[in-house]
C-alpha cells in the first residue's frame, strides 16, 4: 500500500486502536504496530481499512494474551509502566483516571465494544464482523456497558437509544 | 458516510472526547513499512528466475530418472513372406533382312560393278565379311519355333525363311 495512505489511517485510527487493544492485551503498541504493517504488506487498500485494521488488532492481541500467560510477570510489569489509557491534557469530559478506572472494571467484551463504537468510529455491524458476534449483540453490549459507565462515572445524562 | 459518532448523547461524546494515548512510534512504524516494502520488492524480483530454475532442475532430475529406467533394449525376431520377384523376361531376338544396295540404274550391270549374287549368296556373303545382319531387339515374350539360337550359318534356312517371310 501506498506509504501516504498508511500515514493517514495511522493518524486517524491508531490512538483508537491502542486503547482497543489494550482491553485484550498488555503490549497494544507492537499489536497495532504488526497491524499497520500486515496493511502495508497488502496490494491494495481494503474497502474498509478502520474495520480491517480493527479485526486485524483483535485478532493480533488476543494471540498476543494467550501468549503472554507464559511470561504474566514481564508483561504485568509492563502494563504497570505504560501510561494511562487517556491522554491527561484533555480540556473537557470526564476525568482521564476516573474514565479509565471506570472503563476497566467494566467485562472485556463489553470494553471492546465501547471502545470500537466511541473512540473506532465503527458501526455496529462493523463491531458485529469484528467480534464475531451480530450487530444486536455488539448493541446490547454498548448499552448494557454504557448504563455502567454513567453509573459509576455519575452522570445524569439521559439514555438515548442507540440505532 | 457518516460517522456514527454523530448520533451520540451528550455522555457519548463527553466519553469520546477523551484522547485516547498514542503508544505507537510513528517514525518507527513507517521505517519498518518502507523496509519490509523493499524487502517484498526484492523477493518480488526473484520470483520468476526461482520459479524457471525449479522447473528446469525439475525437468532435469524427471530425464534422468526416465532414462536410468529406460528398459534395455531387446531383439526380436521375425520371419517375414517375401514374394520372389518376377523372372526375367528372354530376349526376342528378331531377324532384319538388309536388302541390298541397288544400282542407280536397276537393270544393266555396269561393267565395273560386279554382278548381282543371288540372295542365298549375298546372304552368306554378307554374314561373313560384312556389317552384322541380325540385331537384337527386345520386344517382351513371344513364341519362338525353337528355343535354340538362330545361327544363319547351320543352314537351317528353313528357320531363316520361316521369320524373313521368304525364301533366302
Amino acid at each position: 500500500m501506498d506509504p501516504d495512505a498508511i500515514g493517514r489511517l495511522l493518524d486517524r485510527h491508531e490512538a483508537a486502536l491502542t486503547l482497543f487493544a489494550r482491553q485484550l492485551c498488555d503490549a497494544p503498541e507492537d499489536v497495532v504496530q504488526e497491524a499497520f504493517l500486515r496493511l502495508g504488506d497488502l496490494d491494495r487498500e481494503p474497502e474498509n481499512p478502520g474495520a480491517w485494521l480493527f479485526r486485524v488488532v483483535r485478532n493480533l492481541a488476543l494471540d498476543a494474551a494467550v501468549a503472554a500467560g507464559r511470561r504474566r510477570k514481564h508483561e504485568s510489569r509492563a502494563a504497570a509502566e505504560s501510561p494511562g489509557w487517556f491522554d491527561p491534557a484533555a480540556p473537557e469530559g470526564p476525568d482521564p483516571a476516573e474514565a479509565e478506572a471506570a472503563l476497566r472494571a467494566l467485562p472485556c467484551e463489553e470494553r471492546e465494544v465501547i471502545v470500537a463504537h466511541l473512540w473506532g468510529g465503527l458501526t455496529f455491524e462493523q463491531i458485529g464482523r469484528t467480534i464475531g458476534a451480530s450487530s444486536s449483540t455488539a448493541h446490547r453490549l454498548y448499552g448494557r456497558g454504557l448504563q455502567t459507565l454513567r453509573e459509576r462515572l455519575g452522570a445524569s445524562c439521559p439514555t438515548r437509544e442507540t440505532t | 458516510m457518516s460517522d456514527p459518532r454523530d448520533d451520540l448523547t451528550a455522555f457519548e461524546r463527553s466519553l469520546s472526547g477523551l484522547a485516547p494515548s498514542r503508544a505507537v512510534d510513528r517514525d518507527r512504524l513507517m521505517y519498518e513499512a518502507g523496509r519490509r516494502a523493499g524487502l517484498r520488492e526484492a523477493r518480488r524480483g526473484w520470483h520468476w528466475p526461482a520459479a524457471a530454475a525449479a522447473a528446469l532442475a525439475l525437468a532435469t532430475i524427471g530425464q534422468a530418472v526416465a532414462l536410468s529406467r529406460r528398459p534395455a533394449e531387446r531383439v526380436v525376431e521375425r520371419i517375414v513372406a517375401v514374394p520372389a520377384p518376377p523372372p526375367a523376361l528372354d530376349p526376342v531376338v528378331i531377324l532384319t533382312r538388309r536388302e541390298p544396295e541397288r544400282s542407280r540404274r536397276p537393270g544393266r550391270p555396269s561393267p565395273d560393278r560386279p554382278a548381282p549374287l543371288s540372295a542365298r549368296s549375298r546372304f552368306d556373303a554378307t554374314a561373313e565379311v560384312g556389317p552384322p545382319l541380325l540385331s537384337v531387339v527386345y520386344l517382351g515374350p513371344m513364341d519362338l519355333p525353337s528355343a535354340e539360337p538362330l545361327n544363319p550359318r547351320n543352314g537351317r534356312d528353313g528357320d531363316l525363311q520361316t521369320l524373313i517371310g521368304g525364301p533366302l
